[in-house]
C-alpha cells in the first residue's frame, strides 16, 4: 500500500513516529478494517489497509450450494441493504436463463431496492454523525433508518426466481405515502444541519478529496463516483428493470471530499422516495390479473455465463455466474461495491489527522461481508 | 457502438479472436499474451469517446486440457453506455498484469492471486489480500477442499 511521506505535523511536539493500529473492530466501523498507521503527533504519514477478518467462504460455499438455497445467502452479505444483493442474484440467473419478469414484479423490485438504498444512506449519516457528536442529526437519521427496516421487515420481503415474495396488503402505497411524510420530514431537517457553514460542513469538507481522474482510475463507483463529479448511474447508463420509465436526477458532488460524499447520499435518499412514488402510481394503472407473486415452473439450471450489475447503495454491485446446466454454480463471484475503495483507503488518509479518520472511512460506505471472501 | 468495435479491432488485430453481441455489451475474446496491448489501446483512446471504468476482474478455474484458468474483465465505458467484457484464457499460472496502466485492477489482481494462485508479472510482490501470509494454496480452485480450516494464531507483524 502507499508508504508517501506527506510533511509533518507543525505543530507536532515530539518528531517520533508511532505504529498505530485501529481496527479491525471499531464501533463506528461498519466493517471489519484494520488500519496499520504510522502517525507523527496528530498526522498519519503512511499507511497499510489490511482486510480479511470476515471470512464468510461465500464464493466456495455457493458453488455446492443449489441456487434457490443461494438467494437466503447473498442477503446476508449486507446487513443494512440486504434486498439489493438477493434482487440482483435473483436478476442476473434471470438474464442467464433469458426469463422475463412482468411488469408488476419489476416495480416492486424497484421500491424495495429504493428502500433498501435509503436505509443504508441513512445508516451511513447516521454513523458519522455519532463520529462527529451531532446527536440531533444522528437521532434524525437513526429514526428513518428503522422506520425503513421496519417497512422491508414487517413486509416480509423475499425475492425468487421469477418473482418476489412479500405479504403487500390492499393499502400498501398509503402505508408508504405516510411513511415518506416521516422520513422526508427527517430528512430535510437533517439538510438543514448538514448544509454548508454548519459543523457537518466544517468538520468534513475538503478532507479526503479524490479527483474525478483519480475515482475513475481507482475503479470507484456509485454515490463515491458521483461525489467526485461524474455522473454515471447504473440505473440510467445500463439500465435494468423498469428505471427507464421513471424520471430522477443523479445528483453529483463538485470537491470529491469527504463532505460530497455524504450529501450526495442525502439528495439521493429524496430521488430514491420521487421513484418509489412513480413505481407506486404506475404500479396503480397496471391490470390486476398481473401477479405480485410468482415462481419459475421450470427448473433452475442454466447453462452459460453472465455479469450482471445493478446501482446498490454503496456502489456498483456485479454477480458474475458461470453456470454448466447443473443446479449449483460452477463458479459464483461478487463484484462488491468497495473493493476498490478499501484500495484506495490507504492514499486518501496519508496525510490527515487521526480524528478524520472515521468519517473519512464512513464516507465510503464499505460493507464487509460483501467485500471479503 | 459498432464504430468502438471495428476501431477496437483495427488497432488489435491480432489480440482479438472472436467478437460477440449480447443484448448487455460485447463480448470479446482475446489471447491472453496480448491482454496489455488491448489495455493500452483501451487507455490511449481519445476522450472524445470517453471515459471508462474497470469494474472488475473474475477468473474461473476450469481444467481444460492445458488451461487452468479463464478471466473476465468487466470494463464500462461510460459515454457509450456499453459494457465490454473481455475474455481470455490462461495456460499456466501466469498473465501480465495491467494494474500500471489500470489502477481499478490493483485490487482484483490481489484478490485473484489469493483465491486462485494466478500470478500477474510486473505487479510488484503480489501480497495476499484476505488470506493469512501463512495459508497454504488457494482457496477457490477447485480442488481445495470445501471444509479444510487453516487457522491463524500468531498475529500478523507490521512493519
Amino acid at each position: 500500500m502507499s508508504t508517501t511521506n506527506r510533511p509533518r505535523d507543525p505543530h507536532s511536539l515530539s518528531d517520533d513516529i508511532i505504529a498505530m493500529s485501529i481496527g479491525p473492530s471499531h464501533p463506528a466501523m461498519r466493517c471489519p478494517i484494520k488500519l496499520n498507521a504510522a502517525v507523527a503527533g496528530d498526522h498519519i504519514t503512511s499507511m497499510q489497509v489490511e482486510l480479511g477478518f470476515m471470512h464468510r467462504g461465500f464464493e466456495k460455499m455457493a458453488e455446492y450450494t443449489p441456487y434457490n438455497e443461494l438467494i437466503d445467502l447473498v442477503d446476508r452479505l449486507n446487513p443494512v441493504n440486504s434486498p439489493s444483493n438477493a434482487l440482483t442474484f435473483v436478476t442476473a440467473v434471470e438474464k442467464l436463463m433469458g426469463v422475463e419478469i412482468p411488469e408488476r414484479i419489476a416495480y416492486l423490485r424497484m421500491v424495495f431496492a429504493e428502500l433498501a438504498r435509503m436505509a443504508s444512506h441513512f445508516d451511513c449519516i447516521a454513523t458519522a454523525a455519532i463520529e462527529l457528536e451531532l446527536t440531533k442529526l444522528k437521532l434524525l437519521m437513526s429514526e428513518s433508518l428503522n422506520v425503513l427496516l421496519d417497512t422491508i421487515e414487517t413486509h416480509m420481503f423475499r425475492p425468487s426466481f421469477g418473482g418476489i415474495s412479500c405479504s403487500l396488503d390492499d393499502n400498501f402505497s398509503g402505508f408508504i405515502r405516510q411513511l415518506f411524510a416521516f422520513v422526508s420530514s427527517r430528512s430535510m431537517e437533517g439538510r438543514r444541519y448538514m448544509s454548508q457553514g454548519g459543523i457537518f460542513h466544517k468538520r468534513l469538507a475538503g478532507y479526503g478529496t479524490v479527483t474525478s481522474q483519480r475515482a475513475l482510475e481507482a475503479g470507484f463507483s456509485g454515490p463515491n463516483l458521483r461525489a467526485s463529479g461524474i455522473e454515471y448511474d447504473l440505473r440510467r447508463h445500463c439500465p435494468y428493470w423498469l428505471y427507464p420509465k421513471v424520471g430522477f436526477q443523479i445528483p453529483t458532488g463538485t470537491n470529491g471530499d469527504c463532505y460530497d460524499r455524504y450529501v450526495t447520499r442525502l439528495y439521493e435518499i429524496e430521488q430514491s422516495m420521487l421513484i418509489i412514488e412513480q413505481c407506486l402510481d404506475r404500479m396503480a394503472r397496471l391490470d390486476d390479473e398481473q401477479v405480485a407473486c410468482a415462481a419459475l415452473p421450470v427448473a433452475v439450471k442454466p447453462q452459460g455465463e453472465i455479469y450482471f450489475a445493478v446501482e446498490s447503495a454503496e456502489g456498483e454491485l456485479g454477480y458474475f455466474i458461470v453456470g454448466r446446466g447443473e443446479d449449483k454454480p460452477y463458479r459464483l463471484h461478487i463484484r462488491p461495491p468497495g473493493l476498490a475503495e478499501a484500495g484506495a483507503l490507504a492514499d486518501v488518509l496519508t496525510g490527515e489527522q487521526m480524528e478524520q479518520i472515521v468519517p473519512l472511512m464512513g464516507s465510503f460506505n464499505l460493507s464487509g461481508a460483501e467485500l471479503e471472501r | 457502438m459498432n464504430d468502438f468495435s471495428a476501431t477496437l479491432k483495427k488497432a488489435c488485430s491480432e489480440a482479438i479472436l472472436a467478437e460477440q453481441n449480447s443484448p448487455d455489451g460485447i463480448v470479446m475474446t482475446i489471447k491472453a499474451d496480448k491482454i496489455r496491448q488491448v489495455f493500452e489501446t483501451l487507455a490511449g483512446r481519445g476522450t472524445s469517446d470517453g471515459r471508462m471504468l474497470l469494474t472488475d476482474i473474475s477468473a474461473v478455474n476450469i481444467e481444460e486440457n492445458d488451461c487452468r484458468f479463464e478471466l473476465y474483465y468487466h470494463v464500462f465505458l461510460i459515454d457509450l453506455h456499453l459494457r465490454l467484457t473481455l475474455k481470455c484464457r490462461v495456460e499456466g499460472d501466469k498473465i501480465d498484469s495491467i494494474a500500471d496502466i489500470m489502477p481499478a485492477a490493483l485490487m482484483p489482481e490481489r484478490e485473484i492471486f489469493d483465491m486462485f494462485g494466478l500470478k500477474f508479472r510486473g505487479h510488484g510482490n503480489l501480497p495476499r489480500l484476505f488470506m493469512h501470509n501463512d495459508f497454504e494454496g488457494h482457496p477457490l480452485l477447485r480442488e481445495y477442499p470445501l471444509m479444510k480450516r487453516q487457522i491463524l494464531l500468531e498475529q500478523t507483524k507490521f512493519e
